[in-house]
């Protein structure tokens, strides 16, 4: 259709930056939220990826496949925003590899024990396990998925999902008498 | 089946693939269903990677309401014509079609020059002492002014400049500090930035040093090395000495 229209000369009407988005907003908000692990950090996430796609307008029309582009974009931005967080100490007490008081608030949402349980373990880890484990164990995410999301070699995540799995069943209580097991 | 292919296995398997398999639906892997029943630890490991996986996916993330997806999607909307913007984005502006990084590499030359005179505090400087020390030996240092001149190939707001230094080099003024950070909005074209060091000259004589400098903008970020030789500056005339620059590393993440 776009090519008939191109063709007579018809310009074909685009699409808002709003409507693009719009489909998305809540799962990147979602994610978001897992990256950072409390509403408010979620939302300025969120708000500065929208300021830097809508930067990008020409090149966000041009994607075929936008949810794994904007999730490739959206864990740039964390990455970016952690990285900077992390070369500012006088603003942010922030130990070299943890993001452990990077997001440190606290909201209505937590007040789940076992969410604060999964948040504070979370918040432990570092920002690439963070993001292996939110798009892999929360989101299902494949790693050959990931591999193209976060422009990382198959190895390096699985190693890297290795130790956040370890870390995160360290210190989350995981109970196995809870499973209902009929047979192995 | 030993029991650390078995933990492989077990860490490669899906929430959904445990659950059925727990639940006696899948009796495709015989092996690990053998060893799984004889085996009292690996039996432990995958009822522990069952109940984190279902943990895991049972976290709760609240919703982003209509209304507020509403409200800050609003701050961009714009007419069809993609130029007309009534956002503040000021201090990011938009940006042509090219990505940062093919627009940088191509065009971003570092230069790097030393301009000024360099002093070299010897005994003449130094106030003459009150009681003769024969022992003591009086620091001897260059401090030169090192002008990094940086060719932006776009306006680039919001940069990140990080500079480490040497032990054998110092800012002049902050003899503690090896390590400096700007946030620098680059124009288009050149940029220039003026450093003022001190090398000691006692520990730096035959030895290669390096200042790095990244510069981070978005989730790109460039590593330069600069090279400084100081037999090279002290052979030159006092005030004509050029450092090179040698782009070291480029690290890329779209």
């Amino acid at each position: 259709m776009s090519q008939i229209l191109s063709f007579l000369g018809i310009k074909e009407k685009e699409q808002s930056f709003e409507a693009i988005m719009s489909p998305h907003i809540s799962n990147l908000f979602k994610v978001a939220y897992q990256y950072t692990g409390n509403k408010h950090d979620a939302e300025d996430l969120l708000q500065d990826l929208l300021e830097y796609l809508f930067t990008k307008q020409t090149e966000l029309r041009k994607i075929e496949k936008l949810k794994p582009w904007l999730m490739r974009c959206l864990y740039n931005r964390f990455i970016d925003v952690y990285r900077k967080k992390k070369r500012q100490p006088d603003l942010e007490d922030i130990d070299d590899e943890k993001i452990h008081s990077l997001f440190h608030h606290v909201d209505n949402h937590q007040k789940n024990e076992q969410n604060e349980e999964i948040y504070n373990a979370m918040n432990k880890l570092s920002a690439d396990q963070r993001a292996v484990v939110t798009l892999h164990d929360i989101n299902g995410y494949t790693l050959p998925e990931l591999s193209e999301i976060m422009d990382t070699p198959l190895g390096t995540l699985k190693s890297n999902l290795h130790r956040a799995r370890a870390a995160l069943k360290q210190h989350i209580n995981l109970q196995p008498s809870e499973l209902n097991v009929h047979r192995y | 089946m030993n029991c650390k292919r078995v933990n492989n296995t077990i860490e490669a398997l899906t929430l959904a693939n445990i659950t059925t398999y727990l639940e006696g639906g899948n009796d495709d892997n015989s092996e690990l269903k053998t060893h799984i029943e004889t085996c009292t630890q690996c039996k432990k490991t995958l009822h522990e990677h069952h109940a984190y996986l279902n943990k895991m996916s049972n976290i709760h993330t609240p919703e982003f309401s209509k209304n507020d997806a509403k409200v800050m999607l609003s701050k961009f909307s714009h007419t069809a014509d993609n130029n007309a913007v009534n956002v503040n984005i000021h201090n990011k502006p938009a940006k042509n079609d090219s990505s940062f990084f093919q627009g940088f590499i191509a065009a971003s030359v570092l230069a790097l020059s030393v301009f000024g005179a360099w002093n070299v505090f010897n005994n003449t400087d130094v106030p003459a002492p009150l009681v003769v020390q024969n022992n003591i030996t009086v620091p001897e240092y260059i401090t030169t002014e090192v002008v990094l001149v940086i060719n932006a190939p776009e306006d680039m707001f919001d940069a990140d400049l990080n500079i480490v230094l040497p032990q054998q080099v110092a800012l002049e003024g902050y003899d503690d500090l090896q390590e400096l950070n700007w946030a620098v909005d680059l124009k288009a074209g050149a940029n220039t930035l003026s450093l003022p060091i001190r090398v000691n000259k006692h520990h730096a004589i035959n030895q290669p040093l390096s200042i790095m400098a990244k510069l981070y903008h978005y989730a790109e970020e460039r590593e330069f090395e600069i090279k400084i030789d100081v037999e090279k500056i002290q052979s030159e005339q006092k005030n004509s000495a050029y450092l090179n620059l040698v782009p070291k590393n480029n690290i890329t993440r779209v």
